[in-house]
């Protein structure tokens, strides 16, 4: 009877063990490996890049650009892309005024001002003021414009593009740091021709014109 | 009588140990067919071979690199991950770019600062002209916090 038993628990172990082996190979698709994979690659290169990057010790340090709401005592309300964020300004925080970048106190900061704040993060929303620019002009990004149309007409001068999207039709200029690619690698201006599909860049140049930067053919005439 | 009973437990023993090979063959022929089979990534991948964005799904932008940072250095990484077979579409301060991304829709592109603030665009673009679109705002500055 001690020698039935015995064998019984070895059958039983058994089971156990090939039925968590099986299990264990068959729940872990290839797909999903690979999808995983590249999501926990992406993460360490991310991890890497923001050491590499960030001023000091800091995955704490943030800066908001916007423009200034509100002067609460020591409490800078600025409204940027996402919202209201809240600048704490403590005794060690410096702020200057652009341009010149002379030493201003939390006083002087008025409401409509554009600012740059920098400092420790707080949790949402919120910021430990450490340097503070402020400036009555706005810090504006370049106009910059992209999009996907075909070549209605090309001239000496420039592209007309009609948008996919159904805007009206853009004039581009080329000039001579206009670069022409398609997804194969890079093109001469002559490889583009009316009826081309493009995908293109343009930035707004002195005379207010577009100015083409980068022209990529997506799909040929 | 006893060596009956042995009889039956040993029988016993013998189906459960054979029901244990068979049931872990089978399983393990199962496992073998589906890692061989299709999978939906490998489709992707022949799809974007042709060139041809997989438009039954939404098309998505997702940014990896964090939004309100600031770096030290006059460059950044910019990385994230769209629908395969899409344009990506990045304008910066300082430069534009465009990017194919990858067989399963990852890019990266490292992108030119300017010192202070820094509005950097990122569109995913679908060939019909359809497009998604996410900002980052980045500041650059050399100045001890």
């Amino acid at each position: 009877m001690k020698k039935s038993l015995i064998s019984l628990s070895f059958a039983l172990l058994l089971v156990l063990t090939a039925r968590s082996l099986v299990l264990a190979q068959s729940s872990t698709p290839s797909g999903t490996k690979n999808e995983e994979q590249v999501t926990e690659n992406l993460k360490a290169r991310l991890k890497q890049t923001v050491g590499i990057n960030e001023v000091g010790d800091t995955s704490q340090i943030r800066g908001y650009v916007g423009q200034v709401e509100d002067v609460i005592k020591n409490t800078l309300v600025v409204k940027d892309k996402d919202g209201k964020k809240n600048v704490a300004i403590g005794s060690d925080a410096t702020i200057v005024r652009s341009p010149g970048n002379a030493d201003i106190d939390i006083d002087s900061v008025r409401i409509d001002d554009y600012i740059i704040a920098m400092g420790y993060s707080k949790g949402d929303d919120e910021l430990e003021g450490k340097r503070v620019i402020v400036s009555e002009k706005p810090f504006a990004p370049p106009e910059k414009l992209a999009g996907i149309g075909k070549v209605s007409s090309i001239d000496k001068y420039a592209f007309m593009i009609t948008p996919r999207d159904g805007g009206d039709d853009i004039e581009l200029f080329f000039t001579k740091s206009t670069s022409y690619k398609s997804s194969e690698g890079s093109l001469d201006f002559k490889d583009i021709s009316p009826g081309d599909e493009v995908l293109f860049t343009a930035v707004r140049d002195q005379d207010n014109d577009w100015s083409a930067t980068i022209v990529m053919r997506i799909k040929q005439n | 009588m006893k060596a009956r009973k042995e009889i039956t437990v040993a029988v016993i023993i013998g189906l459960l140990i054979g029901l244990v090979i068979v049931g872990g063959v089978m399983r393990a022929r199962m496992a073998i067919e589906s890692i061989s089979s299709p999978s939906p990534s490998a489709s992707t991948s022949v799809n974007l071979k042709n060139k041809t964005p997989e438009t039954s799904q939404k098309l998505f932008l997702d940014i990896e690199t964090s939004d309100n940072l600031v770096v030290n250095k006059n460059t950044i990484e910019i990385t994230g991950k769209t629908l395969p077979g899409t344009y990506v579409v990045i304008l910066g301060e300082k430069g534009e770019y465009i990017i194919v991304p990858s067989e399963v829709g990852v890019f990266t592109e490292e992108v030119a600062l300017v010192s202070g603030a820094n509005t950097i665009k990122i569109d995913s673009y679908l060939e019909d002209g359809s497009k998604v679109e996410k900002v980052l705002t980045i500041v650059y500055t050399t100045t001890e916090l």
